[in-house]
């Protein structure tokens, strides 16, 4: 398998009224096409930094990072925004449908214009199907259950079958048996289409479910005990899988 | 999804403040609409309405007022005149045509106006009537179609007429069947006749309609029109005293035009007048009123565009977080902030496209009221002059009001669907 994602010497900082602070600070790493990577790692410790940096939400201020063979380092706003929406589904913790469009019409903003009406119909009602929601495609988020709603977020994320998602504590709003549920439409929508997914995570019973799971003081060197006063990643995650980054 | 896709549903999702926010827009447009078709409606009538009789006589008083009644049908004569001054005119070799006019009865508001029938193929030329033929004899009418409408009058109808113009009774009204010293004596006795019952009806002297004019566009579809001497017949006048209210010339030429002018303005009680000058005249003043009135149509737009601003303003506020997820999934800014403005403009197009419509279905439906009522005869079907500024002006202020909170937002970056 190649490379998906390449990492060499990438950093990033923030600046505050004090100066600036270094959060990220990455020597190397690279994940495989297809994988499926759980990223554990404490409350501040960067890991969502991390995500909107592979998203293109952020500049990077040093080092190389590759997505699919191509370079987001040097990349101007309006470039990531092109590589956004060609090649990375995101999918957030709170969903973050817009609420004025029925969860169809959430669907169908990603997708290409291109597309003939009855490509498009036979797409979605497939997705929607698939993810057991043909019935209620028509209608406005605030009419589903929390659930329902990630499984519409998740078809969002990947309906243009991105090689990249990036799933930001995609079942912190969830109750435990839902949660486990999605997480598992999420990894096998993902294994099916072959696409890279990094998520973020504080579940560790959730973590189980991926091949990977990656602490992320292990990649980012300006991560410490010193710096973070925080015990090793282990001990840190809560058993009952309750803080976010 | 395209952008339009997208726009319908922010507004169909606010849909009480898009209603409110189209609503002020309409009703600025509407009324904008209704002005310049009722402006185009006064002008296009004041330029017609005098047909080809550029030189109107009748007796001293203010030239607005001789012109106004004598063509506009609207207030009194300014007074009378000798029938004999039609006699030197139409002999004197410098007019073309001339016509002498009796006024001051009516039928329920509609005056009655004596008139040489060979009048309407001067001014008209040959039309068909809507019905029945033109008056021949005294006693017969031939009435204009607005106001056989409004008095549901047919070919062989009979009525009886009332003296004075009783839609304008307090006004002062003339007798045209008394001689000056005879009006003076009966003035007040009249007057407040007609004041208390609404017209001194003529019992004893029936008018049969033998015609119905065909829609004219001019202030003749509210009259209705019999031969010169029924005023006379009317009040029993003897031919030595027999006067009119006025007389309509048709120069030969532009050089007897002003000879006429120059001999009648030198008499005493009389006066002669240019048409064409004393309706100018009238059309600056109302102008003037016209102006006035579109500075308050200027502060209705100005509300009506902060409506929008605000409506838009607290819309793009409350979507800062629909902003920031367009942005994460890759939309760019262009695409962004075409659908703030475009929704701007979306809910001004909507509200000029319906402002239109009702300017044009209030027309349609008062067209009639206000033609009977003032004379003002507005064309629903066709864009008044101005309107396409109008429309312009409109979408340009949607425009502006929308451009400064969609510059305030299309900016955010995909961070701020993370911020709290």
């Amino acid at each position: 398998m190649s490379d998906m994602i390449k990492v060499k010497g990438l950093q990033k900082s923030f600046r505050h009224q004090h100066g600036t602070q270094l959060i990220i600070d990455m020597e190397e790493w690279s994940a495989k096409s297809g994988d499926a990577i759980a990223l554990l790692g404490p409350s501040g410790s960067g890991k969502s930094t991390f995500l909107h940096l592979l998203g293109g939400v952020l500049p990077i201020d040093e080092g190389i990072l590759e997505v699919g063979g191509q370079s987001v380092s040097g990349m101007r706003e309006s470039e990531r925004d092109a590589y956004r929406a060609r090649l990375v589904g995101y999918v957030f913790q709170d969903f973050y449908l817009m609420p004025s469009l029925t969860v169809r019409q959430n669907v169908e903003l990603v997708l290409p214009r291109g597309l003939g009406k009855a490509e498009r119909d036979g797409l979605l009602e497939s997705w929607f199907e698939r993810v057991g929601l043909l019935e209620r495609m028509n209608q406005l988020p605030s009419k589903l259950s929390r659930g329902q709603q990630q499984r519409v977020a998740i078809i969002r994320a990947m309906i243009n079958r991105p090689p990249l998602i990036l799933a930001d504590e995609p079942t912190g709003s969830l109750d435990w048996e839902t949660a486990a549920d999605i997480m598992g439409l999420l990894l096998d929508i993902c294994a099916e289409s072959g696409s890279t997914l990094v998520t973020v995570t504080h579940d560790r019973h959730l973590a189980e479910l991926f091949k990977t799971k990656l602490d992320f003081a292990s990649i980012n060197q300006c991560l410490s005990v010193h710096q973070t006063g925080l015990t090793p990643i282990d001990s840190r995650i809560s058993e009952a899988g309750g803080v976010r980054a | 999804m395209s952008g339009w896709t997208y726009v319908w549903s922010n507004m169909k999702h606010r849909a009480f403040l898009t209603v409110l926010t189209v609503m002020a827009v309409t009703i600025t447009v509407a009324l904008f609409s209704l002005l310049l078709m009722s402006k185009d409606g006064v002008e296009q009538g004041a330029r017609k309405g005098y047909g080809p009789f550029e030189l109107v006589i009748g007796a001293d008083g203010s030239e607005s007022q001789l012109v106004l009644n004598t063509f506009y049908r609207v207030g009194a004569p300014t007074g009378n005149i000798p029938l004999q001054l039609l006699d030197e005119i139409r002999s004197s070799g410098e007019a073309d045509t001339a016509f002498g006019m009796t006024t001051g009865d009516s039928h329920n508001g509609f005056p009655i106006v004596g008139v040489d029938p060979a009048y309407f193929m001067t001014r008209y030329e040959d039309r068909t009537l809507a019905a029945g033929k033109l008056y021949s004899g005294q006693g017969e009418v031939t009435v204009g179609a607005a106001a056989a409408k409004a008095l549901n009058l047919k070919v062989g109808d009979s009525f009886s007429g009332a003296h004075g113009l009783v839609a304008h009774a307090s006004g002062g009204h003339i007798d045209t069947g008394h001689s000056e010293d005879d009006h003076d004596d009966e003035e007040h006795e009249e007057t407040s006749a007609h004041m208390d019952h609404a017209g001194d009806a003529h019992e004893s002297f029936l008018y049969t309609v033998v015609g119905i004019l065909p829609r004219l566009n001019t202030a003749d579809d509210r009259a209705i029109f019999t031969t010169m001497d029924y005023a006379w017949a009317v009040h029993a006048t003897d031919e030595a005293h027999r006067e009119i209210t006025a007389i309509m010339i048709k120069p030969g030429s532009l050089l007897g035009a002003q000879s006429l002018k120059l001999e009648y303005d030198a008499l005493d009680n009389v006066q002669a007048v240019y048409s064409s000058k004393a309706v100018a005249d009238v059309l600056n003043v109302m102008d003037s009123g016209s102006q006035l009135l579109m500075i308050v149509m200027l502060i209705c737009a100005l509300l009506a565009a902060s409506t929008l601003l605000l409506a838009l303003t607290s819309s793009i506020q409350e979507r800062k977080r629909d902003v920031g997820l367009l942005r994460l999934i890759g939309k760019s800014r262009a695409y962004i902030l075409s659908c703030l403005i475009g929704e701007g403009i979306a809910l001004t197009a909507a509200g000029i496209v319906l402002g239109l419509a009702l300017s044009r279905l209030a027309a349609w439906w008062l067209g009639d009221f206000m033609f009977t009522e003032t004379g003002v005869q507005v064309q629903p079907l066709q864009m008044a002059s101005n309107e396409w500024q109008l429309i312009a002006v409109a979408l340009l202020l949607g425009l502006v009001a929308s451009v400064g909170p969609a510059f305030r937002v299309y900016r955010t970056d995909a961070l701020t669907l993370f911020r709290n």
